[in-house]
């Protein structure tokens, strides 16, 4: 479904992707773990086409094709989708209308009639279940005023309306307390399906106790040091990162 | 004869051949205050780049046309259906028409029956200069305050009076439309709108600036509102003149103790816009609220000024003006608050934020604070630019196109002005207007 073969990607200059091997088959769980720093949050961005950041060298390919040619809107309509680790506070657009606008737009590129506002209502009330969302937050502009918890339930919750085939979760673990990981969480364990895929980025093997991946990789200094399976995150909540340093 | 005198010279031809067609009337009061108006703005003169107030607002066009004035009300009669489309999707309300700068009764519409509320225009009422509501407003003298309401008063004929009597909630709005007809090229008007709202009164007050044509004319309107003790008004005032038009318009409001104004400012029209605004909060416990939008493009000139005069203590205002600006269009915005020494535990915010969606659009943006009360609170920020490049992105990364993410995030811009209009009628006309600018013409959102 996704294959990286030697992303080399910078930001104003600074390389910080210095050579990213990684191959995404469809029905897998991979987590990618490491300090601040490493290079995670860039690799999410780059992959969702965030237009601050250059490639410099190698390819990316999502389902046969070149996923870097594309704009960050194709890349959604094709099914790729970023769960922001800072979700942008929109005041004037109420989540609602957005996340039907944002479900249109998948489905004109598909072919398909717009949705129906009765079932685009029902389809609203099922998925908030599934991540427990407030229904008043439905209403509400977008992630204004909404708590750190709130927003990361939301990306999740946008997750579930837009069903993507490959997901990337960038730090969506990072200020949660523990029953709202379990929230987020239970989220994805729903939602996968041997037609997706899902990468993990995290810098605590915590969440990996609650989505429980297929492959581990440890990025380091802008690239994968280490791959394994689930058991490499065990490894690195006992060690830590120091021992990358040595 | 002086080079900026020379501008004057049609105004004092036009006050000739007006004072002319008066018979017998130039020693009424009324025409007393006409004379005293017009020897203020003689003695004044147009203004100029070198005084503060316009030092950004270049109204030299203004000033080089030559208008036609009209003293005596249209011949051509207009019937219901030509004024259609300013009437809001058919909002249920109270309305005065007016036809290039005269009340036109026969499109107007008035709950004669409604006792609590007088409705009528200058030219109706009979003496009218003997009537409480007209001594009230004598006494403010706003000629004095600027050449332009100088100018109106010169030449007032005919505008809206309102009064809404004491202990009284007016529900359903109050429309005074002012329509240029275009019948003839470079008209000039000078509507005058009086609206008094009494003690533990409610009303709201729609006014609004349309043209049927695209020439050039010129609005030069002045409206003065009272809002007596405990007194709520909710005024929407809405300028969607012809792009070629001239538009001058002040707004004077004077607030009594636990009076509530609240006023949204659309401005979408006119080749140059220029609209004062000040409320005097004169008593304990008022609360002015001052929203605007504005919305420019080609060579647009929108300018806006207010003025929040704190003359006592515990009153709050609240002003927020959002701006969008395209192609060569130029803003400016000036928000000066007054907290006199007296006027202790006041509480101002203010904020302007404007958008630039093109590389040669320009805002001038001046906050101006003066407070001499040492336990106050007063805010303001200004913020100009573009859209934030990381809402973009947002947006794209759930599917929806650039340019149309833009348009998502400049109308949820203005969305904050518009969510606080009062009548639903005017927001979804406000909401059609921003929409068709944002997609029919392709240059806005660059």
């Amino acid at each position: 479904m996704l294959e990286i073969k030697n992303l080399h990607a910078t930001i104003e200059g600074n390389e910080i992707l210095k050579g990213i091997d990684l191959q995404v088959n469809v029905g897998e769980i991979h987590a990618i773990m490491g300090p601040n720093g490493s290079g995670k949050s860039t690799l999410a961005n780059v992959l969702a086409g965030k237009e601050d950041y250059e490639v410099q060298q190698g390819s990316v390919l999502y389902e046969g094709q070149d996923l870097l040619e594309m704009s960050p809107e194709d890349r959604a309509r094709h099914g790729l989708f970023l769960a922001f680790q800072y979700p942008v506070e929109i005041p004037g657009v109420s989540n609602s209308y957005f996340l039907k606008t944002a479900l249109n737009e998948k489905r004109k590129f598909q072919g398909l009639e717009e949705i129906d506002a009765a079932d685009f209502l029902i389809l609203l009330k099922q998925k908030a279940k599934i991540v427990e969302m407030d229904q008043a937050l439905l209403n509400r502009p977008l992630n204004e005023g909404f708590s750190g918890g709130e927003k990361k339930r939301n990306e999740i919750f946008q997750m579930a309306i837009l069903d993507p085939k490959l997901a990337i979760l960038d730090e969506t673990d990072s200020g949660l307390d523990i029953d709202a990981l379990k929230i987020v969480a239970n989220g994805v364990n729903s939602l996968r399906s041997s037609q997706n895929a899902f990468i993990v980025v995290t810098h605590y093997q915590r969440l990996l106790q609650y989505i429980v991946p297929d492959f581990v990789h440890v990025l380091y200094n802008g690239k994968i040091v280490r791959s394994g399976g689930k058991e490499l995150a065990y490894e690195l909540e006992e060690k830590g990162y120091d021992w990358l340093k040595e | 004869m002086k080079q900026e005198n020379i501008h004057l010279e049609q105004y004092i031809t036009h006050f000739d051949q007006f004072e002319h067609l008066l018979n017998g009337q130039k020693d009424s009061p009324l025409h007393q205050l006409r004379r005293k108006a017009f020897d203020r703005f003689l003695s004044v003169g147009f203004p100029n780049r070198r005084q503060e107030e316009w030092r950004f607002t270049n109204i030299n066009p203004l000033l080089e046309a030559k208008f036609q004035p009209k003293f005596q009300s249209s011949e051509k009669k207009l019937a219901a259906g030509d004024i259609k489309a300013f009437l809001y999707d058919d909002l249920s309300a109270t309305q005065l028409v007016f036809i290039d700068g005269y009340f036109a009764p026969q499109l107007s519409l008035r709950e004669e029956t409604e006792k609590d509320l007088i409705i009528t225009s200058f030219s109706q009422i009979k003496n009218w200069q003997d009537s409480d509501i007209f001594s009230i407003f004598m006494d403010y003298e706003t000629y004095k305050e600027d050449a332009f309401t100088a100018l109106n008063t010169a030449f007032l004929l005919d505008g809206a009076v309102i009064k809404v009597k004491d202990n009284t909630a007016i529900d359903r709005p109050i429309h005074l439309l002012h329509i240029t007809t275009n019948e003839h090229p470079d008209q000039v008007t000078y509507p005058r709108n009086m609206v008094f709202i009494g003690r533990n009164s409610q009303a709201t007050i729609l006014e609004s600036y349309f043209s049927l044509g695209g020439n050039r004319y010129f609005t030069n309107t002045v409206t003065e509102i009272h809002v007596s003790e405990n007194g709520n008004l909710n005024h929407i005032r809405l300028q969607n003149e012809s792009i070629a038009a001239f538009h001058i318009g002040s707004v004077y409001v004077d607030q009594k103790p636990n009076s509530h104004y609240f006023s949204s400012s659309i401005t979408f029209g006119a080749a140059i816009s220029r609209i004062n605004i000040s409320a005097r909060l004169d008593g304990q416990g008022c609360e002015a609220t001052l929203n605007g939008l504005y919305m420019g493009h080609g060579n647009q000139l929108i300018d806006n000024h207010t003025f929040i005069d704190h003359a006592n203590p515990h009153c709050n205002s609240y002003e927020s003006y959002q701006g969008i600006l395209t192609d060569q269009a130029h803003g400016v915005f000036s928000g000066k608050i007054l907290v006199r020494p007296d006027a202790q535990k006041t509480d101002a915010k203010q904020s302007n934020n404007c958008l630039l969606l093109s590389d040669e659009a320009q805002i001038n943006s001046k906050p101006m604070l003066e407070i001499y009360a040492d336990d106050v609170r007063c805010t303001h920020g200004a913020t100009v630019g573009q859209l934030n490049e990381d809402a973009i992105f947002y947006l794209r990364s759930r599917g929806i196109a650039e340019q149309q993410a833009k348009n998502i995030l400049t109308y949820a811009f203005a969305e904050q002005v518009i969510e606080g209009i009062a009548v639903k009628e005017v927001r979804e006309y406000v909401d059609k207007i921003l929409l068709a600018r944002l997609s029919e013409d392709i240059n806005f959102v660059k």
